[in-house]
């Protein structure tokens, strides 16, 4: 994140001193300068010039609007402002936007759904797999979800925020491939070129082969010269024969006793040291012959650095970074920040040159990058975009589908069903996988569990920020996509409702079903035991007990409860100067036993006296049971639900019609076409019902 | 109360700038920053707006102007019916947030 300030004025510094015109004088006399002043440090530090606009044009248009308007509202600040009002409402129209849309349906999720995003990942943080995760989802070049989970650290003492800092590891990689094509372009790097010619210390690098000797069995490493000489395209699709530390191979543990790490190196060497001590290993295979991860996207940070005559950190701050608004992004996370970023792993062993706390000067482009969700989202907006985002060309179209094409030659193999491009593997057929993904989705993810995918066929990202061990990242990257991809909403055509014509059904029939039934909750682990309570929802205001809403079929509303009684004595005892608390502890008690109210209700003169038995209760919180309350309202039967019941389409609170299908069967209309069937004991009563009935079927017992 | 005392309610910007001046001088980019981290994000304060409300709240005793050595960088400090006033703001939200803590449950 280094800091390369321009020495001249900017044309936006200017433009902003014009358009300060439009203050009062006298306002202006008092902080012109500091004004000035702070524009040039908010430029310095958001440097999306769409952003920065937006925020300055905004501040402009609410103070402007409520001090100078009446004054000059005929005089030339008229025009300009008008002007400013267009200019903003365009941008705010068109400007890539990380803050989520109210409205995630317009861009085909189902809000309730994306919604279990969240409870799957607090189960995962409840089950100790990760702190918390912040997780990214955008669709046609608008973000419908951007929500975290979870805390900073591992004493769950700091809730995690929406911009908490993780370290992407080889996330790293894309972005480095990237910067590369972007030399590509200028014609300052040839991916054919020998990577010898922009680092002559690597030209004589050997190729390590392991030789088992027939007579006496015994397994030495010979070393052969490079048939064809590395080259830079080798760097970007891990064909170069660089490894990492990790294999069994007589090269891996070359590797691992070089001390490639060593202590001097760790965080104050630099890429060029890096490279030269690369250079004393053997490679593991032909360059362009074996696609294997490793130090590949290093090197190609080098070959950047000597290409473009810029440190690595510099380049990918001044040509990408800051272009795109990246303003998290970087090498190292500096002191003021460091609040932001969360912990790494339970038990994770962090090798000096990854320690993202201090300043480095051992630039890796294979994995040194630390960034939020809603940069590495303007990132994959970016690609997504054909090379674009609010103005700033980093690439052009044609390069961003060459670099999420197929780059291995026919006979080099990368995984079934997927293949890998210039910095990204690809999704190459619809078969082959654990997980949902169209034909042409490009992904990778980092050491510590960071995940992302771009879906160009459903314009889709998706990005998935967690610290977790490294053996454990598999599950959550799959769980991941496929809540993804299950929060697509089904587009509406009509529905099975036509298919299935809807039946009359008569008000008495319907009236059968009505009723309380409760559903398990979707997490069985913190399952709340039902208390022994009245079912009534109480406040206390001016030091009255008042009851805001009995709950239908419960106790309190069978005795006769109505909403806004006053509740004055529990048992005799008077509930004024009782804490809320103490008043609902007096109320709950074993199933089964007595209550005594006593009740002021407006319009009666005499106190109303009455006894209830306490019932299984479960209070609405998470993780609890989930009621559904069936009731007929204006000739339809309508179900509403008590908490979240976020596989279906039933809100908290939100009571959603049911059309009939058949005697039994009814369907909601829209949205997920959730199918509801009751069942019946013998004498005709309603005694259960019976979620989407199939092999997913969820099933809940009548209560009352 | 007297005329002089701490008046609340404030807005939420005067209650911002207040709190990001509470024990430290600083000046008006820096008053931006510390506005945006303790909202969270949340609030984010430009400068046409930042200086709207120091003015008013010099007007009216909250603040004070302290180094003003460099005129790009002039810096603010609270004075003490700016601390008061902080407090009393404070204790005011807090006591709302009882209030409505108390009043919501189920038995």
């Amino acid at each position: 994140m280094a800091n390369i300030k321009p020495k001249t004025r900017s044309r936006s510094l200017a433009l902003y001193g014009l358009l300060l015109g439009l203050y009062a004088p006298e306002f202006l006399a008092r902080h012109r300068a500091e004004m000035l002043q702070n524009f040039e440090d908010l430029e310095n530090a958001s440097s999306s010039k769409a952003a920065l606009w937006l925020f300055i044009g905004e501040d402009l248009m609410l103070t402007l609007m409520s001090r100078n308007i009446p004054k000059s509202l005929w005089g030339h600040s008229a025009p300009m402002l008008i002007v400013l009002a267009t200019v903003l409402a365009i941008w705010r129209a068109f400007a890539f936007d990380t803050a989520p849309v109210s409205d995630p349906e317009a861009l085909g999720f189902s809000s309730s759904r994306l919604a279990r995003i969240a409870a799957w990942q607090q189960a995962q943080v409840e089950a100790g797999a990760f702190s918390g995760a912040v997780a990214a989802i955008a669709r046609n070049g608008k973000v419908a979800y951007l929500r975290a989970v979870g805390f900073r650290d591992h004493a769950k003492t700091t809730p995690l925020q929406r911009d908490a800092i993780f370290w992407i590891a080889s996330m790293t990689k894309p972005v480095t491939s990237v910067a590369a094509m972007m030399l590509v372009e200028g014609g300052k790097l040839d991916l054919a070129a020998p990577v010898h010619q922009y680092l002559p210390e690597l030209r004589d690098m050997m190729v390590g082969v392991e030789r088992t000797d027939p007579a006496s069995g015994e397994t030495k490493l010979a070393l052969e010269p490079q048939k064809h000489p590395m080259t830079v395209e080798d760097l970007l699709r891990h064909t170069s024969g660089l490894v990492y530390e990790v294999g069994n191979t007589a090269v891996h543990k070359l590797y691992r006793e070089s001390g490639l790490y060593d202590r001097g190196l760790a965080r104050n060497g630099t890429l060029k040291d890096f490279v030269s001590r690369l250079a004393r290993l053997p490679l593991a295979h032909q360059p362009g012959e074996v696609w294997e991860y490793g130090h590949g996207a290093d090197v190609l940070g080098r070959v950047i650095e000597v290409a473009s005559g810029q440190p690595l950190d510099q380049f990918l701050d001044s040509r990408l970074f800051r272009p795109l608004g990246m303003v998290d992004t970087g090498f190292w996370v500096p002191p003021e920040k460091l609040a932001r970023l969360i912990d790494p792993p339970v038990g994770a062993r962090i090798r000096p040159d990854r320690d993202v706390t201090k300043p480095t000067t051992l630039f890796s482009g294979g994995g040194g990058l630390v960034s939020t969700a809603a940069d590495y989202l303007r990132f994959c907006q970016m690609l997504l975009n054909g090379g674009e985002l609010d103005g700033a060309r980093i690439l052009s179209p044609t390069t961003v589908r060459r670099m999420t094409t197929n780059a291995l030659p026919s006979g080099i193999r990368f995984a079934d069903g997927s293949t890998f491009g210039l910095g990204f593997a690809i999704r190459s057929d619809v078969g082959w996988s654990t997980v949902p993904g169209s034909v042409g989705s490009f992904f990778w993810g980092g050491a510590w569990g960071t995940y992302f995918w771009v879906d160009p066929a459903e314009q889709l990202i998706a990005i998935q920020l967690i610290h977790v061990a490294p053996d454990k990242i598999g599950q959550f990257r799959g769980g991941f996509r496929n809540l993804t991809y299950g929060a697509f909403l089904i587009p509406d055509r009509g529905g099975p409702v036509s298919a299935n014509a809807p039946t009359a059904i008569d008000q008495a029939d319907l009236a059968a079903f009505e009723g309380i039934y409760t559903f398990p909750a979707s997490s069985s682990r913190d399952k709340h035991e039902p208390f022994g309570g009245l079912g009534i929802n109480i406040a206390m205001q001016d030091g009255l007990l008042k009851v805001v809403s009995p709950v239908r079929g419960a106790p309190a509303a069978r005795a006769g409860i109505m909403a806004n009684d006053i509740i004055t004595h529990v048992d005799d005892e008077a509930t004024r100067g009782m804490t809320l608390n103490k008043a609902l502890e007096k109320m709950r008690g074993p199933v089964n036993t007595e209550v005594r109210l006593r009740i002021a209700r407006k319009g009666q003169d005499a106190p109303i006296e009455l006894t209830m038995v306490r019932a299984p209760i479960r209070a609405a919180s998470a993780g609890a049971d989930v009621d559904l309350q069936v009731a007929v309202k204006d000739g339809k039967l309508q179900i509403e639900a008590s908490g979240a019941l976020p596989v279906l389409d039933f809100e908290k609170g939100a009571p959603t019609a049911v059309v009939p299908l058949s005697s039994g069967e009814f369907l909601v209309d829209g949205g997920d076409h959730t199918r509801l069937a009751f069942l019946h004991d013998r004498a005709g009563k309603a005694t259960s019902l019976v979620l989407n009935p199939g092999p997913w079927q969820i099933t809940g017992q009548r209560i009352n | 109360m007297s005329k002089s005392g701490p008046q609340v309610p404030l807005t939420p910007a005067v209650f911002h700038v207040l709190l990001a001046l509470f024990g430290q001088e600083r000046h008006g980019y820096d008053i931006m920053q510390q506005v945006k981290s303790d909202s969270q994000g949340a609030v984010k304060m430009g400068p046409g707006t930042l200086y709207g409300s120091l003015d008013r709240m010099i007007e009216a005793g909250l603040v004070t102007k302290g180094n003003t050595r460099d005129p790009r960088r002039i810096y603010y400090k609270l004075t003490a019916l700016g601390q008061a006033t902080l407090r009393a703001e404070t204790e005011r939200l807090s006591r709302l947030a009882a209030v409505a803590r108390r009043q919501l449950g189920t038995a």
